[in-house]
């Protein structure tokens, strides 16, 4: 009783924070971004069918009700923890996209137009929806004449955006006739940090997979020790058995949660920001 | 009560004297690295010898060997850190150095080296600006020198630093097609490089997460063996008979 009043106190407290994680502005922002190849809805589904799975094998182990349902409590509030780093991977996954997609933009349209401003406009056709304002006050800055190496910054710091605008920027204030060779060079950096950023992307969920398939293996054989022993003694009744096996369905419940922290790190080094 | 009397000898002793006999480090590099730091580690070194010593006076024989192994590693405290903070500085610089090079060679499209150092500290990554600093310096003195270029960060005894700045004086050095030549293997130097930082980096934080892979495994044994424990104790409960 104790454990399940515990557990309400829990819910209570932390009712705001579900709420607002479940929310409906909450999910229409991680979904919106729907340009990359990874779906963060069959993610958070297999998180479900995971946990329920551990929920429902407590069942073979044993458990009295009560710590059932705390599992599924504790499952709970790891899918709401999901869903604020599914957030964060998807929009640090969307801001890079977008910065590979500026970039690359900016530099084709700075070979034909030789300058920033209209290089600029092209690139308001293109970019998202959530870059335009972004985009908008840089031209608005392009236009003023200010420094763009540094209004750049609220775009991104990074070395070869920074390089690619001062290039330009020099390019069009002294002329130069080896701007293409030196935004070639840039542009093959930009091909391979995106080939880089998606092999470490694919490296996050080679490693969720194979965190998930430890816990899984590890219930299978947990499951399969304690049905050999339960021939020799009877454990269903013994509380010291009950603890024992729900702390073990307990931290594998915090495996599959922690194994979905390694996307919460930014995609971009910040070494490479300046 | 001699060893008390040589303990309170020992202390005033160490006062007057002890920051001349405490050493700091012997490796210039170090020194150099914890330049800001030299005074307040000697003062640290000389009140821990001095505490350490008073109680080594006073104890017994196993109190001495505890405090013997116990003080070195806090003698050596600031040595570790400082190498450490060393290890963490040539792995800045190493992904650092790649950054400023690219800078550079896009720059030397349309500027002489001497310009093109001058113009990229302009975004220069905060671990290198003091030694491109120094480094411009030295150019503006003397454009054509190789020893400029050798010297630059020696210190770190980075072998592809040092590769990248004799290309770096080759190109300023060399005519228009030979320049060219030594532009392009700069460039895939630089990327080949580049590459490896990042996906070194982007391991480690793969790796930092891979204790977690522990968990399924420990977990499982340990529950396994209360479980053990448990039959163990069931079976044996009324005794061995």
């Amino acid at each position: 009783m104790m454990m399940v009043g515990l557990s309400l106190f829990i819910f209570i407290f932390l009712y705001k924070d579900i709420r607002l994680f479940v929310s409906k502005r909450m999910w229409e922002r991680m979904f919106i971004h729907r340009d990359t190849k990874y779906s963060n809805r069959s993610l958070l589904v297999q998180y479900l069918g995971l946990t329920l799975s551990i929920v429902l094998v407590s069942y073979f182990f044993t458990l009295p009700f009560h710590l059932s349902l705390l599992l599924g409590f504790f499952a709970l509030i790891g899918f709401t923890l999901l869903i604020s780093w599914m957030f964060v991977f998807n929009q640090n996954l969307h801001d890079f996209n977008q910065y590979i997609l500026i970039t690359s933009h900016l530099s084709a349209h700075f070979r034909m137009n030789k300058k920033i401003l209209s290089s600029l406009e092209e690139v308001l056709r293109v970019v998202d929806k959530s870059h335009h304002e972004l985009i908008e006050s840089l031209i608005h800055d392009a236009y003023l004449g200010k420094d763009m190496v540094y209004s750049f910054d609220a775009l991104s710091s990074h070395y070869l955006l920074k390089s690619m605008v001062s290039m330009m920027q020099h390019a069009e204030m002294y002329g130069d006739e080896e701007i293409d060779r030196g935004l070639s060079l840039l542009e093959r950096d930009v091909d391979d940090l995106m080939e880089d950023v998606y092999q470490f992307v694919g490296e996050m969920f080679s490693f969720r997979r194979k965190l998930i398939l430890l816990v899984v293996f590890g219930i299978g054989i947990a499951l399969v020790s304690r049905n050999m022993l339960r021939m020799v003694v009877d454990l269903n009744l013994s509380t010291y058995y009950q603890n024992t096996a729900y702390v073990f369905l307990m931290s594998m419940i915090l495996v599959v949660v922690s194994a979905h922290r390694v996307f919460t790190r930014g995609l971009m080094m910040e070494e490479e920001s300046l | 009560m001699i060893n008390i009397i040589l303990a309170v000898l020992f202390v005033i002793v160490n006062e007057f004297y002890g920051l001349n006999v405490v050493m700091v480090f012997e490796e210039e590099r170090l020194k150099k690295l914890a330049e800001y730091e030299l005074p307040k580690i000697r003062v640290y070194r000389k009140r821990l010898v001095q505490c350490l010593g008073f109680v080594f006076f006073i104890g017994n024989s196993k109190v001495k060997i505890f405090i013997s192994v116990i003080g070195y590693f806090l003698y050596k405290r600031d040595y570790f850190r400082m190498i450490k903070k060393e290890r963490e500085l040539k792995e800045a610089i190493h992904y650092a150095f790649p950054i400023w090079i690219r800078t550079i060679q896009c720059l030397l499209q349309n500027n002489t080296v001497v310009s093109a150092v001058s113009l990229s500290l302009k975004f220069v990554p905060e671990v290198l600006r003091n030694d491109l600093e120094y480094l411009l310096v030295r150019l503006e003195a003397a454009p054509e020198s190789l020893s400029s270029y050798e010297e630059f960060m020696s210190e770190h005894k980075n072998i592809e630093i040092q590769k990248m700045m004799k290309h770096l004086y080759r190109y300023s050095r060399s005519g228009s097609k030979d320049s060219a030549d030594a532009m392009f293997r700069m460039v895939d130097h630089a990327s080949i490089w580049m590459g490896d930082v990042r996906t070194e980096k982007q391991s480690a934080i793969i790796s930092s997460f891979s204790w977690l892979g522990i968990i399924p495994v420990a977990s499982v044994s340990i529950f396994f063996v209360l479980i053990m424990f448990f039959v163990m104790v069931q079976m044996f409960e009324g005794g061995w008979v």
